[in-house]
């Protein structure tokens, strides 16, 4: 019985991660195709969101971390031609969910956490990754965009870190509600498996 | 030369160039680069991205550059920075540079290789995990697709794509979860199978 829970651990492992293989195909072409902004936001909310329904369905530690590290391995085994960048979001942004849910489990509080951690990831590693190859003045230009927009909307002088402010708290809120809706759907989903196997 | 060899060549070319030419001249080294690259290897455009989206990079970042930079030049009396929108192309040839260094780096490391020599259990069992779940993506792919037409059939309309969305979500997880018992039940079966095996044959 204790192995057969062992094997269902990689099993949940394997599928979930597998799932978030397939939304990350389906939906990340989908939302690049039609030029969403923010689109790797939204997609980081939906992957933090699949993590947060596999550790409802089975509460055990390091389930979403091996999620994750299945996920990572299945792109580095995708023809595709750039993988280490998804490979990286996709590792930290499992690893931001267990950190998460750790202390009390999968609950819509702590889902929207972990959403919010990992949609604030995808801004940072975004961020991380134009100074990399970019250099030092996207840091510049960026800066710039944050005073003109603060002044195109009449803030007070803040040198624009209102309309940072905003704009991370935005990246949070599309991250948190994406990862309550992961704890509901977790929810139900273990409430019609009860139904179908009493 | 090699697609490697070529990249590396060039790549190397374009981060010193970058470093001793003054930026006039960055961009037209970088197209010449891109050029060489682009003929000298056929499946350039796999791994260093399409021509398009640098097109729109160099385009974007030196709008930028020359809009949010020192304004040290005038055209019909509005003032924008000539040394920003070369900076712009500077960052975008740096940047292919940099991206045809990584990309040779990820096709030269031997991964495979790697994976095989692994021996720890929880490491090979990993491996093996993920190559069930490789597999499982097409599957799930389907049942996606076909989850998606159906509810679409069932339930029309824009106004009910929040609640497709969510049907869809939970029919995907369920799916997930049943999948999952009966990847677990094989696993078990199949290790269960070679301890007999094992048995036997000592």
């Amino acid at each position: 019985m204790k192995a057969l829970r062992a094997y269902r651990f990689w099993g949940y492992a394997a599928t979930f991660g597998a799932l978030w293989g397939a939304v990350e195909i389906t939906a990340g072409s989908f939302l690049h195709a039609i030029k969403l902004p923010f689109s790797g936001v939204v997609l980081a909310g939906i992957g933090a969101a699949l993590l947060v329904s596999l550790r409802t369905l089975q509460p055990a530690r390091g389930i979403v971390l091996t999620a994750g590290m299945v996920c990572a391995g299945i792109k580095l085994l995708s023809p595709a031609g750039a993988v280490v960048g998804p490979m990286v979001a996709i590792l930290v942004e499992s690893m931001l969910v267990e950190i998460a849910l750790a202390p009390a489990g999968a609950n819509p509080v702590s889902g929207a956490v972990a959403g919010a951690l990992a949609s604030f990831w995808a801004v940072a590693q975004k961020l991380i990754t134009q100074t990399l190859f970019y250099g030092l003045p996207v840091i510049g230009i960026y800066k710039g965009v944050l005073l003109q927009g603060a002044r195109l909307l009449h803030l007070p002088a803040s040198g624009g870190a209102w309309v940072a402010g905003a704009f991370l708290f935005g990246v949070a809120l599309i991250g948190a509600g994406l990862g309550v809706a992961g704890s509901l759907v977790g929810a139900t989903t273990r409430r019609q498996l009860a139904v179908e196997r009493p | 030369m090699t697609f490697a060899r070529l990249s590396l060549v060039v790549a190397v070319a374009l981060l010193v160039a970058l470093a001793l030419l003054p930026p006039e001249w960055h961009l037209p080294l970088g197209i010449a680069g891109w050029a060489l690259l682009r003929l000298g290897a056929r499946d350039v455009h796999r791994t260093l991205g399409r021509p398009w989206r640098w097109l729109q990079a160099l385009a974007f970042l030196c709008l930028l550059g020359a809009i949010f930079g020192t304004a040290d030049s005038h055209v019909a009396s509005v003032g924008w920075s000539k040394s920003g929108a070369l900076s712009g192309a500077t960052m975008v040839v740096r940047a292919f540079a940099l991206v045809a260094l990584t990309s040779l780096a990820s096709s030269v490391l031997p991964i495979r290789r790697w994976t095989d020599r692994i021996r720890n259990p929880v490491a090979r069992r990993l491996i093996e995990v993920v190559i069930v779940a490789a597999n499982l993506v097409p599957v799930q792919l389907r049942a996606l697709s076909t989850a998606s037409s159906t509810l679409k059939e069932r339930r029309p309309g824009l106004l009910r794509l929040p609640k497709r969305l969510w049907l869809l979500a939970v029919h995907s997880s369920l799916r997930a979860a049943i999948l999952a018992e009966s990847v677990a039940f094989d696993m078990a079966v199949s290790a269960h199978n070679a301890g007999g095996s094992r048995k036997e044959s000592s």
